[in-house]
């Protein structure tokens, strides 16, 4: 989008998820939380696109939306142009070929009573792929991209390592070719030297196979690794977006400052003088104040104040409301 | 894993009498249990001829317990599937689909453990009339709630995790997934809670037939040679000792087998239901 | 260093009993911890960091069990103590956090309760006395309107809360030592920079002594002034914080250090850059010296290293 390119790959609109809260069906007003409200993103092809924030904050849900594992409140999403939401969109069998996603933990996201070879031949026949031969070919095929043997075709999940489960999740993310990889949290349910293999892998797969991600985290080690763009989300906001240089070397915003500001870094040690988010914070632009002002816990419930995304650099926006 | 599993041998065993008792009746005994009668041997007392003695009829006690075990097994096991069938497809596809679904299931599961079950099912009775296939049919719709409970609240669980979620993004249809993703991880849990169920089927089983809605007499069941043998409980008690043991002994059997397969399955569910 | 030592760990071995030293889960580990001295314990899962602080306060669960090695805790030997002098030393001398808040406070009891238990346990109080240091022990970690947190249920508090209140347990009865074991891990980045920043306030204000043990280097680099960094069991290498990052030694350290993707590691860097794969390097055996016997790492986890909470 930095350089005016064709419609994007992916394209969320003005996405909102409400949760009703409190199940009595008698109550008139239920409240409802604000996971989502109003995201707009883009994804071009082949980028890495990091959404980051703490719990709660609504990356996970958005992520969700996208896949079609939650229905949006309103918003449109669209990929290449034509949107997937609504009755009018796409069915299960289209969509799984869009987008598939990449889960946190990989003790959960295999199912134990499978072996690889069935996770990953399953979803194959049932998008028509017939033939034994070719089925055991594509297996073969996908294990190897990951970095697995063929012999691990026929073991159970609980056979592998955390490493490993995470490779066989990657490979049935990938076993119908789908042109969006969703990674949530890909690696932070795994130790630092698993960890660094799977970011490699996922590198070289993103080349490899020209594939486009959207990262979920709240590890923004990984995140300023494998992002081209990154957006912060706080409290179902987008509260700033750009290229991850501008993010990292000039984050504006007093969310993604104290975001940064606050990961543990093995090299403060080394430069106790160096302060990340050097310098006093930025003013906002004239006429402008951050919204929100502090980072104190917002009103999950209530409408957020009304506020806008203000370019600042190229690609590089930050969420101010009129002062 | 080191402990040894005493409930399940023992249980297993006792089920493994009973079985092979029913599969090779004919076998076992060269009489037969309804027209092998002779008023000849009423009421003798078991002896080496009649090993549990005779009842009103002259007919030997031993080979009616013997038949009496193929109606029992039948019953429980056949109720069982049926009850297993409609407790499964009711609670995982509540929890699955949730809303209105999932409250009109909960409220039907609700009213069902709020009936006594053997109340339900001599209503039932009463409606179809007596014979094995009414049997079937009202032991078979009146147990399922707990199985609908152990199967929805599994589901619950099941089906926020990863591998349920990445079914349904490669396009799996919503009874695919129940029966791929969701059905073989929650085995361990309905089988207990079915082995369980047989025993408690086999006991419906007798009580029924002894109040006369069951299997009528002169057919050989459990429960009705209780009945006839009621009368003659101070004269000729081994008629009514040997089938009540029968039954006995099945049930603990059944029972201390879903017990043992408990902890061999899902020794976490041990402190849950203790 | 003519300091005595606080803790003076020694050649500690955890095993199975009956089963050999060769398949020993914690190896000839030691170090010493001085008097208010932060020391951090780092390693992946199943490199026995876990294992190496729960067998100093005899919390090992079975089969595990310390098979040989001295525990000098202010210069007595803590394997000779009976059991009944070890509850009494745990809690009051030696305290312990754990990495998750919820399960390790008794969701029926108030937190008030639980603070004010460990006066009355350690410190032979009243409830009634007990009761209002516990107001006090909730102030001094930051727990907003503590007179009234005093009454509130665990469940009815944050994560962030929760581990305040462990916080607020631990340091209750003025401990020469705490254990804190993954602190932050199931916290959000903020709330952990809040919680370590405390637990670093209050200890250096009471002179406590801090084993932290933790996957995450940037913790440990942020709170302590010496790390061991453990690898299959065994101490590879032990070093001033300091020293440690900018001059990692031992090879599985340089791999931790290159395996980690660091904040501006990217600025100026040409595109991206390949992570270190520590397996990779341990495999590659001729790139390491003979004296840093590394051990390829056994790909089909035990079972029990889990169970014995060696995460």
């Amino acid at each position: 989008m930095r350089d005016g390119s064709p419609a994007p790959l992916l394209e969320i609109r003005d996405l909102h998820v409400h949760f009703p809260v409190g199940n009595n069906l008698l109550a008139r007003n239920r409240r409802l939380l604000r996971a989502v409200s109003g995201v707009d993103l883009t994804l071009a092809e082949g980028e890495c696109l990091s959404i980051v924030g703490e719990s709660g904050c609504g990356k996970s849900t958005t992520a969700l939306a996208v896949m079609g594992l939650q229905e949006p409140t309103s918003g449109d999403i669209l990929f290449g142009g034509r949107s997937i939401t609504g009755p009018d969109g796409p069915n299960r069998m289209e969509r799984a070929r869009i987008a598939q996603m990449v889960f946190q933990d990989p003790y959960a996201s295999l199912n134990p009573r499978q072996t690889v070879h069935r996770s990953l031949a399953a979803p194959l026949r049932l998008h028509g792929t017939r033939t034994r031969s070719e089925i055991d070919d594509r297996v073969a095929d996908i294990l190897a991209k990951v970095g697995l043997l063929p012999e691990h075709a026929n073991r159970f999940p609980h056979e592998f390592s955390g490493g490993q489960r995470q490779r066989i999740g990657i490979a049935r993310a990938l076993i119908l070719d789908p042109r969006i990889l969703m990674l949530d949290e890909p690696v932070s349910a795994l130790d630092v030297s698993v960890r660094a293999q799977i970011i490699n892998l996922l590198l070289d797969l993103q080349e490899d196979l020209s594939l486009s991600f959207v990262m979920i985290s709240h590890d923004l080690g990984v995140v300023e690794h494998m992002s081209d763009r990154v957006a912060v989300m706080y409290f179902g906001q987008i509260v700033e977006l750009g290229p991850w240089d501008a993010i990292f070397a000039n984050p504006t915003h007093p969310y993604t400052r104290k975001l940064i500001a606050t990961i543990p870094d093995p090299d403060t040690v080394l430069h106790p003088d160096r302060d990340r988010t050097a310098g006093a914070a930025p003013p906002p632009p004239a006429g402008y104040r951050f919204h929100p002002e502090s980072v104190d816990r917002p009103d999950v419930y209530a409408v957020p104040a009304p506020s806008d995304l203000l370019e600042i650099g190229p690609g590089h926006f930050v969420r101010c409301a009129p002062g | 894993m080191k402990r040894f599993n005493l409930n399940l041998w023992l249980g297993g065993a006792l089920v493994a009498l009973v079985v092979v008792g029913a599969v090779f009746a004919p076998l076992l005994t060269s009489l037969d249990p309804v027209f092998d009668a002779n008023l000849m041997y009423a009421e003798e007392p078991p002896d080496a001829q009649f090993w549990f003695g005779t009842d009103e009829q002259g007919r030997d006690v031993y080979t009616r317990v013997l038949y009496g075990a193929r109606i029992s097994l039948t019953v429980g096991i056949v109720s069982q599937i049926i009850n297993s069938v409609i407790g499964l497809s009711l609670g995982i596809s509540a929890a699955y689909w949730g809303g209105w679904w999932d409250d009109l299931v909960n409220g039907l599961t609700n009213t069902m453990l709020a009936i006594p079950s053997l109340i339900f099912a001599l209503a039932i009775m009463a409606i179809l009339g007596p014979g094995l296939p009414s049997l079937l049919i009202a032991l078979g719709l009146t147990n399922w709630s707990w199985t609908c409970r152990i199967a929805r609240s599994s589901t619950l669980s099941l089906k926020g995790l990863g591998y349920v979620q990445a079914a349904r993004t490669l396009g799996y249809g919503d009874i695919r997934i129940m029966a791929t993703q969701l059905l073989p991880n929650m085995i361990g849990p309905i089988l207990v809670i079915s082995t369980l169920g047989i025993g408690a089927a086999v006991l419906a089983e007798a009580a029924l037939s002894f109040l006369g809605l069951g299997i009528r007499p002169p057919f050989p069941s459990w429960g009705s040679m209780l009945t006839g043998a009621r009368e003659l409980i101070v004269i000729a008690p081994w008629a009514a000792v040997f089938p009540g043991l029968a039954i006995f002994v099945t049930v603990l059997g059944f029972n201390l087998l879903g017990d043992g397969l408990r902890d061999l399955l899902d020794p976490h569910m041990r402190s849950r239901t203790a | 260093m003519t300091e005595t030592p606080l803790l003076d760990l020694r050649n500690l071995h955890v095993g199975i009993p009956g089963q050999g030293a060769s398949v020993d889960i914690v190896k000839d580990v030691g170090f010493t911890i001085l008097p208010g001295e932060a020391f951090g314990l780092v390693g992946e899962s199943g490199s026995g960091k876990s294992l190496t602080a729960l067998s100093l306060i005899r919390l090992l669960k079975k089969p595990l069990a310390v098979s040989s090695g001295e525990i000098l805790f202010k210069g007595d030997d803590l394997r000779g103590l009976s059991d009944k002098a070890m509850r009494r030393l745990r809690g009051d001398r030696i305290a312990m956090i754990f990495q998750e808040p919820m399960t390790a406070l008794n969701p029926l009891k108030t937190v008030g309760r639980q603070i004010a238990e460990m006066f009355v346990l350690h410190r032979g109080m009243g409830w009634g006395e007990a009761q209002k240091l516990a107001i006090d022990a909730l102030a001094s970690v930051h727990v907003p309107a503590p007179e009234e947190r005093v009454r509130a249920y665990p469940f009815q508090m944050s994560g962030g809360m929760r581990q305040r209140v462990m916080i607020a347990i631990a340091l209750a009865c003025d401990p020469d030592l705490l254990i804190a074991d993954e602190p932050t891990t199931a916290l959000d980045v903020t709330v952990q920079d809040e919680v370590l920043k405390l637990i670093a306030e209050l200890c250096s204000a009471r002179g406590t002594a801090v084993l932290l043990i933790s996957h995450d280097l940037g913790v440990i680099a942020n709170m302590c002034q010496r790390v061991g960094v453990m690898y299959q069991g065994r101490l590879v290498e032990e070093r001033d914080t300091y020293d440690l990052f900018a001059n990692p030694r031992h090879p599985y350290t340089r791999g931790l250090l290159g395996a980690l993707p660091r904040l501006g590691s990217r600025h100026g860097a040409a595109g991206r850059q390949r992570l270190v794969d520590i397996d990779a390097l341990i495999a590659d055996k001729e790139s390491l010296s003979q004296e840093f016997c590394f051990e390829p790492r056994n790909p089909v986890r035990d079972p029990r290293l889990r169970a014995g909470g060696g995460a």
